[in-house]
């Protein structure tokens, strides 16, 4: 893309002259910051699901900072459309949880009340839960378009539709690395040995949370087609369906508002086309000071009916006798060698610094060969504890 | 010719001999000629003459001499003429145009300071100067001066007395009817007179050589050189003042900045600005337009124009009355009018003339020319981006041309040949191409046919391929009716369209089109029923077709839903009159009234939402369904066009309006600056029109025969329903796009002054603006307000604008021009911070346009060389070398943000931030 031209070369291009037009010059350059602007942001989703509701509270930063500062020793509290009020204590700086479990109900609005250390206070407008909504079906099915992979997607009734999701999900996959070994080298004395393993490094399980926005209004369609909406794409050279794989995906039935406002912060953040750009501008949430109107607050507090559904698959289910996907990283069986020209690791040192596994012994001159650690260790990339939901 | 110089070298020779003949003539003729009656003399008697043919009118006279001497018979003939005579020995006469040729100079001659009146000691045919050293004091001029020179009665080498009486009268060249108060000033002495209200004059003048200068106000004054001989008569007749002067950059006509009732009009002359600096050496009419007051855009590069705090979609463009949709090449480096086809552009920025209609801020009204209908001739012009050819062929002589022209770019093949991989790939061309033929049918009737096409293609990517093209026709056909009366048929067509087309091979390739396409009738009639009025009227009736959008997969695989948007049809049409009424010498209206009705047409769905609320699905009501051609809805109302203007003196006038527009096309657009995928969207149930009005009052100002033009105007323009975008909306292919858009108020001021120096080596003008531009976004829902509601500054409000236009003469052959621009910069939302949310970093901006990018500055330089003027060369060539940007200046285009990889860049872009040479060749033949 053109923004990426240097300055170096923009100034060969204008020498061009003809070329200069297209390819105009776009550099990078570090924004002044005397144009900062604090502001608080609050991250608040409550969801109907009875227990300690989280809230938090941090402030913006300058361009060349990359941490938000906390906002500490606030005082949170959530009262509802009966005058219920539930109180947050601060956990960690920021960080602020319900003394007591509550969850949303049913037909009740709720509003965010926030008085900083400072005195200055928040509000949010009164919002109310929106409607339960289960998910009707959670499905994975294999794509064999241009793009292969498999698909989770939800299904949904004709009572959903025109309803405002946002769909979040957490996905755990079983990690098997190529190379593993029920033999490991060890020392007996100065001398490098192979013995049995001493900690099980096989099979370990990783999550990872989704970060994107993913919002969906379910359109009625016509025919006897069922909406479906695909919430996770994974590719097929991905490696985290390489075994065994389950998704929980939880199914967040919100306000148009929320809607709304998240659909503008995702958008906010996509590439544009450079040469003519559209117009970026502050949009409010429904968070805002009571003292001063024209001050800038950042964040959303959510109300959400919450659902989720699981599902576990594996690879053998959807391609079956068909290759793995190809390993997280190259695992190339190379000999260690006791004596190595400088700056190449020797054996010794390799091992002291934990990064290889063994592999085999060579046949004639007994020299070990071994792989990288991830190709033979499974907890570099998750743990080896078995999750509570985890079904085989 | 040659007789002259003959005659001038024997006047030399025989300089000084004694006039003296007793001879006697004995001759008698009856309807003879002079020239037959000097031939009979030199027949009978051994006189010779020495004459210039021309001299001898052909008037006859009958008479009969016997015995009378020659100089009896000559003073007889010439009794009723302006010739002289001289009889010299050797029985040689030499007969002059009113001179008297003196054998003896009068006492004291030589003793009398250079400077002090000789006017009537001696008067030379000018031709002779030359000759006669001693006698040139007061005549220099007059072999430089092309000023035509009049030779008034004859003189009488026996009178003394000093003074003639000079009358005359003054008509005007068109209507015929007597120019009154006509200023007539004798040059070097205070004496003037002016005309009475039949157009007479008398005054008494001393003999001798005079200038005599005539002006009057929407007269084209002229000088004329006068050798009095004795009483005589000098008539005048006058063109109306519209002739450009030679020197002039740009110029509005003599006297008519301050003369014309409608204020806040431009007239650019394309053949005059080749001397102002143009990037990449393009003449540009519409960049031109740009150094005035009161039309600026929104950023280097950026195509479209802001007229007076208004949006870019507010101005009609229109090319020998068709519409152009996007007159820009390039993204608006280059404008996509032909400099070398067009005549001229008038803008009118503050009071739009009644029969132009449907655009808020402005019209620009550009005029091709007319092809040469005598001899085949053309133009050419070689440069490092275009090249560029005009034809003009008669068709039949002098009556019917034809005119072609055609540029393009080679910029593709200049792209091709680079090492660099990316820009290999990458494309960048456009071409336009114009043709005109003009038949005039016979005294009172006129065709004029118009076709033009232009187009664009480039690439930001090298996977999608973008083109827009504009298409026009027009055709005009003009009658006369009477002296009085006069109309033109006008039918034009015009469309505008665009592409993307985006071939990765991938699943995602597809096809994305625009187009919106327009014709109209119009007719348009002029009656003069009196010297005082003047009445335009007429009617003209639209036809707008769109196809907002569809989409299409490219290959079998591609997974792209095909959308196609359903048309969109609209009628447009508009009744006019105007009257330019002189009320008194003073004070002039022009009054015009325009009633402009728009019906939206099915076939279409439409659909209705709550009375108040923000549009969206909720709020959905229902969907209507409108058969082809039904009426959906009408919108509409009476325009008027009001402008008055009265003289405070006779060089400076006040002039005021008042101007109510409608609008029924808007742009969509989430850019800044105007970008090619910018749709035209119609009125319709839940679009309203815009609508504007605007009042202006100015001052307008000669200075020393409009040496200098000055003007202060001020105008106060508010608008409703102007369309702007909900933060992150999505605009092309919506189907529900008045979920998108907001309609707000508008509001913009400003003064505007200009001051011109039309005469001279050095000329140019000198403009200054101050001009806010504030829109309003105040919905009920918070959905629907953008910055709370408040007033906030437009994309492009640029409170400070100086442009400095100026061009100097070394002599006809060079001359070195220069432009200086000072923009405040263009408003921007700006970041003001970093924040993480959900565990991904945003940031976050100030309000819509609440900062400003750093103010645009640039000089630029160009040097013009026109070939010599020899007449039976091939062609008449002219260089210009010109380089754009001599500070070097990086004037930032746009400052942006994106996200990369969680983390938050800030570009700037400039489009030239170094000083640019170009040279480019024209040529003529």
């Amino acid at each position: 893309m053109a923004f990426q031209e240097s300055k170096r070369r923009c100034r060969t291009i204008v020498l061009i002259l003809a070329a200069c037009a297209m390819n105009s010059c776009v550099e990078s350059f570090e924004p002044k910051t005397e144009i900062f602007e604090d502001a608080l942001i609050i991250e608040a989703t409550i969801t109907n699901e009875v227990k300690q509701q989280e809230i938090l509270l941090n402030r913006a930063f300058r361009f060349e900072e990359f941490v938000p500062v906390p906002e500490e020793n606030a005082s949170v509290i959530i009262i509802d459309n009966l005058q219920n009020q539930y109180s947050f204590q601060e956990i960690t700086p920021g960080k602020y949880l319900s003394v007591l479990d509550f969850g949303a109900e049913k037909g009740r609005s709720y509003q965010l009340l926030v008085t900083t250390s400072s005195g200055v206070e928040y509000a949010s407008e009164p919002t109310f839960t929106p409607q339960t909504s289960e998910i009707h079906a959670l499905k994975a099915s294999r794509i064999d378009n241009e793009e292969e992979g498999m698909s989770i997607f939800v299904e949904y009734n004709a009572s959903q539709t025109s309803t405002y999701y946002r769909y979040k999900y957490e996905e755990t996959y079983q990690i098997i690395p190529p190379d593993w070994n029920s033999q490991m080298l060890a020392y007996e004395g100065p001398i490098i040995v192979v013995k049995a393993r001493e900690r099980d490094e096989q099979i370990c399980y990783k999550t990872d949370v989704s970060k994107n926005i993913i919002l969906n209004i379910p359109q009625e369609s016509n025919e006897n087609n069922i909406p479906r909406f695909p919430v996770r794409f994974v590719q097929r050279s991905n490696y985290i369906i390489s075994h065994r794989y389950s998704i929980l995906v939880k199914q967040l039935a919100i306000s148009e508002e929320s809607y709304n406002y998240l659909e503008k912060l995702s958008e906010s953040n996509q590439d544009e086309n450079v040469f003519s750009q559209t117009q970026p501008g502050f949009f409010r949430g429904n968070v805002y000071s009571k003292s001063n109107s024209d001050e800038r607050v950042l964040g959303f507090f959510h109300v959400v009916s919450e659902s989720s559904e699981r599902l576990f698959f594996n690879y053998q289910d959807f391609f079956p006798d068909e290759p793995l996907p190809p390993y997280v990283d190259y695992c190339n069986p190379f000999v260690a060698r006791l004596e190595t020209p400088q700056g190449v690791p020797n054996i010794h040192e390799l091992i002291a610094a934990d990064a290889i596994r063994y592999h085999s012994t060579g046949p004639n001159f007994g020299e070990f060969f071994v792989v990288p650690r991830i190709c033979g260790d499974c907890t570099v990339l998750g743990a080896i504890t078995v999750p509570d939901f985890w079904e085989e | 010719m040659r007789l002259v110089v003959v005659f001038c070298i024997s006047l030399n020779f025989y300089w000084g001999f004694a006039q003296k003949d007793s001879d006697t003539i004995t001759l008698s003729f009856e309807g003879a000629s002079l020239k037959e009656i000097i031939t009979d003399i030199q027949e009978i008697s051994a006189y010779k003459f020495f004459y210039v043919d021309e001299w001898l009118d052909s008037n006859t006279i009958s008479r009969s001499y016997n015995g009378v001497s020659l100089v009896y018979v000559l003073n007889d003939i010439f009794e009723d003429t302006s010739i002289n005579y001289h009889i010299m020995q050797g029985q040689k006469v030499i007969l002059t145009q009113g001179s008297v040729i003196y054998d003896e100079l009068p006492e004291g001659f030589f003793r009398l300071p250079q400077g002090e009146s000789l006017d009537s000691l001696f008067i030379s045919d000018t031709k002779t100067i030359e000759v006669l050293p001693i006698l040139r004091i007061k005549e220099e001029e007059f072999t430089q001066n092309k000023i035509e020179v009049v030779r008034i009665g004859k003189e009488n080498s026996n009178s003394t007395n000093r003074l003639a009486t000079l009358t005359g009268y003054a008509i005007n060249t068109n209507t015929k009817n007597p120019i009154s108060d006509l200023a007539l000033v004798i040059g070097a002495t205070d004496k003037g007179t002016t005309t009475n209200s039949q157009g007479f004059y008398s005054i008494e003048i001393p003999m001798g050589v005079h200038t005599i200068e005539v002006s009057a106000l929407g007269i084209h004054g002229v000088q004329k050189k006068v050798i009095v001989y004795g009483d005589g008569q000098l008539n005048f007749e006058l063109d109306e003042s519209f002739e450009v002067l030679d020197e002039v950059v740009v110029e509005a006509n003599r006297d008519r900045n301050i003369e014309q009732t409608i204020g806040g009009i431009l007239k650019i002359e394309v053949k005059e600005i080749k001397n102002i600096p143009m990037v990449l050496g393009e003449r540009d009419i519409l960049k031109v337009a740009t150094t005035l007051p009161g039309i600026t855009t929104a950023g280097e590069g950026a195509s479209g124009f802001n007229v007076r705090g208004g949006n870019t979609d507010q101005n009609l463009i229109l090319l020998d009355h068709a519409v152009l949709y996007n007159p820009s090449h390039f993204f608006g480096l280059f404008s996509a009018i032909n400099p070398f086809t067009s005549n001229s552009a008038d803008i009118y920025k503050g009071n739009i003339p009644a029969e132009y209609g449907g655009r808020l801020s402005s019209v620009f009204d550009i005029r091709t020319k007319d092809g040469n209908d005598q001899n085949f001739s053309g133009e050419a012009s070689i440069g490092p981006i275009t090249s560029n050819l005009t034809l003009e062929t008669p068709i039949i002589k002098g009556k019917s041309s034809f005119l072609i022209g055609g540029r393009a770019t080679y910029s593709k093949w200049i792209l091709k040949s680079l090492k660099e991989e990316s820009l290999k790939n990458s494309e960048a061309s456009f071409f336009d191409i114009i043709g005109k033929y003009k038949h005039k049918i016979n005294e009172n009737n006129g065709l004029k046919l118009m076709g033009y096409y232009s187009k664009d293609a480039f690439n930001i990517t090298t996977d999608s391929l973008y083109s827009y093209s504009n298409r026009a026709f027009s055709m005009e056909w003009e009658h006369k009716f009477n002296e009085r009366s006069r109309g033109a048929l006008i039918l034009t067509n015009s469309q505008y369209k665009f592409d993307i087309e985006f071939n990765g091979n991938s699943v995602n390739d597809f096809n994305l089109g625009y187009s919106i396409d327009e014709t109209e009738f119009k007719l348009k009639m002029k009656y003069l029923p009196e010297n005082t009025h003047s009445f335009d009227y007429g009617f003209s009736g639209k036809l707008y077709r769109v196809e907002p959008g569809q989409i299409e997969p490219l290959a079998g695989e591609s997974v792209v839903e095909p959308i196609v948007l359903p048309k969109e049809k609209g009628l447009e049409t508009a009744l006019f009159i105007s009257d330019d009424f002189e009320i008194t010498k003073k004070l002039s209206v022009n009054a015009g009234f325009r009633y402009s009705l728009y019906a939206a047409l099915g076939k279409s769905l439409q659909r209705i939402y709550e009375n108040g609320m923000p549009r969206n699905e909720n709020t959905l009501v229902e969907t209507q369904e409108f058969e082809e051609n039904e009426v959906i809805k009408t919108y509409g109302g009476p325009e008027a066009r009001v402008s008055a203007r009265y003289f405070l003196t006779p060089d400076l006038s006040v002039k005021a309006s008042y101007n109510n527009t409608y609008q029924y096309v808007h742009t969509l657009s989430n850019n800044t600056t105007v970008s090619p995928t910018d749709t035209w969207k119609l009125s319709d149930l839940n679009i309203k029109p815009q609508r504007a009005n605007q009042f202006a009052l100015g001052l307008h100002k000669n200075i020393n025969e409009n040496e200098y033009e000055l003007s202060l105007e001020g105008y106060y323009k508010r608008s409703n329903n102007i369309l702007d975008y909900k933060t992150g909306a999505d605009l092309l292919l919506n189907e529900i796009v008045e979920t998108n858009v907001l309609q707000g108020q508008g509001k913009s001021y400003g003064a505007e002054f200009l001051v011109r120096k039309n005469h001279g080596k050095l000329n140019g003008w000198l403009g200054y603006t101050y001009a806010r531009s504030l829109i309003q976004f105040d919905g009920t829902a918070e959905e629907e307000q953008i910055n709370n509601g408040n007033f906030f500054p437009s994309n492009f409000d640029k409170p400070h604008d100086i442009s400095l236009v100026t061009n100097y003469k070394f002599n006809k052959r060079f001359s070195l021009s220069a432009n200086f621009v000072y923009q405040t910069g263009r408003p921007v939302t700006y970041p003001l911070g970093n924040y993480v949310y959900e565990g991904i970093e945003y940031t976050f901006y100030s309000d819509r346009n609440g900062f400003r990018i750093p103010d645009y500055y640039r000089l630029d330089f160009s040097f013009n060389i026109e070939g010599n003027h020899k007449i039976k060369k091939f062609a008449h060539s002219f260089w210009n070398i010109s380089i754009y940007n001599v500070l070097g200046r990086n004037n930032p285009y746009s400052v942006f943000f994106v996200t990369e990889a969680g983390q938050i860049k800030a570009y700037k872009s400039s489009i030239f931030s170094i000083p640019i040479p170009t040279i480019t060749y024209n040529f003529k033949f």
